[in-house]
């Protein structure tokens, strides 16, 4: 969306418009899904907590101010619901499966990998992602949480460094080396490297 | 070669747009990260499934619609607090006062505490705005089964809402 889109939309959906809502949501829906599946590791996790947002959207974005930029604003709300939903899973037990046997399904890539029974070419791509979910939950999670708000909500380093309070170097560094051992995971997942 | 605190500082402030002079390491740092990312970029990006997105929306709409009511409910109680300020100060007016000096108008400060009511035309059009919202959430949802979970669950936040409104005031 075009900076001056971007305004239009906000002023309409301040103005007390639907359509500007709808705009938004348009422009930014598909990113906000994609990091919180890759939060979360769980398509259902990943729709419920778009929902979420939006009503936190349609809720504060009075309080939005127009001189900062609009990604960083929207992406940190939903950072702080991922970081919600996270402590609120940390703090109840853990789910047990009942169709096998009571084995709890603990890791994000095999919630990804469960969920769905594709055909034909997707199940390329869903092992792919799956890989990548296995490579991503090895990360430390704040640097993963990094590297997803850097791709998703096109954050800069500096927007980190302020969202996360540690030094700008200290970020880069973060994510520099999350990206290689990213990398390097993935690699040997596939046997390659 | 290992990079130094302040050489990813530079390196930071380079690639979020600042002009500076990196050296041969930190560029090739800096690029290297670059391509990192866009290698990365390609495997986390994800398609939205329609329906959820049809879910997604209609649930925003209804957020929207339920505070553009709440909003048409107060400009209601608004207006009728209003009414109920300026028949006040017309019963005031008329009552007779003592007889020395000006008594046929009521003090400047309860005037200016009056709050403007809106205007029926003001009241129509919210109320036509919800009104055409409602038929825009009607129109946009796919029906499913889950439509018989999310509805309760939906009307529950926004009683909860009004709710909280009511507590507050």
């Amino acid at each position: 969306m075009k900076p001056s889109q971007l305004r239009a939309a906000i002023a309409s959906a301040r103005a007390g418009s639907a359509e500007g809502y709808e705009a938004l949501l348009e422009a930014y829906g598909r990113r906000l899904y994609g990091y919180f599946l890759r939060s979360t590791g769980r398509h259902h996790d990943a729709e419920d907590m778009l929902g979420e947002l939006l009503l936190r959207l349609v809720r504060q974005l009075e309080s939005y101010d127009d001189r900062g930029r609009f990604e960083p604003w929207l992406f940190r709300i939903a950072a702080n619901l991922v970081r919600d939903r996270i402590r609120r899973i940390q703090a109840s037990p853990p789910a047990v499966s009942l169709s096998q046997d009571g084995e709890v399904s603990s890791t994000l890539a095999e919630s990804l990998a469960a969920e769905e029974a594709p055909a034909g070419a997707e199940l390329m791509a869903m092992e792919a992602s799956a890989r990548l979910m296995a490579a991503l939950e090895r990360l430390e999670p704040r640097t993963r949480h990094m590297i997803l708000l850097r791709h998703f909500g096109q954050m800069s380093f500096r927007e980190m460094a302020d969202l996360y309070g540690c030094p700008l170097g200290t970020v880069l560094a973060k994510v520099h080396r999350g990206l290689r051992a990213l990398r390097r995971l993935m690699g040997e997942q596939d046997g390659t490297d | 070669m290992e990079l130094t605190e302040q050489q990813f500082e530079r390196i930071a402030r380079w690639l979020d747009g600042q002009e500076l002079d990196l050296t041969a390491p930190e560029r090739a740092a800096a690029e290297d990260l670059r391509r990192l990312e866009a290698q990365t970029g390609a495997l986390l990006d994800v398609a939205l499934p329609p329906e959820a997105m049809v879910r997604a929306r209609r649930r925003m709409l209804q957020e929207f619609a339920g505070r553009r009511r709440r909003t048409l409910r107060w400009a209601g109680v608004l207006g009728a607090a209003a009414a109920a300020a300026a028949a006040i100060i017309v019963v005031l007016s008329l009552r007779p006062g003592p007889p020395p000096g000006d008594v046929s108008q009521p003090p400047p400060l309860l005037l200016a505490d009056v709050p403007e009511a809106p205007t029926q035309g003001e009241i129509d059009l919210l109320d036509k705005e919800v009104r055409d919202l409602e038929a825009r959430l009607i129109t946009s949802t796919l029906p499913g089964p889950e439509d018989a979970v999310l509805e309760p669950l939906w009307y529950d936040v926004l009683l909860l809402d009004e709710l909280e409104v009511e507590l507050e005031g």
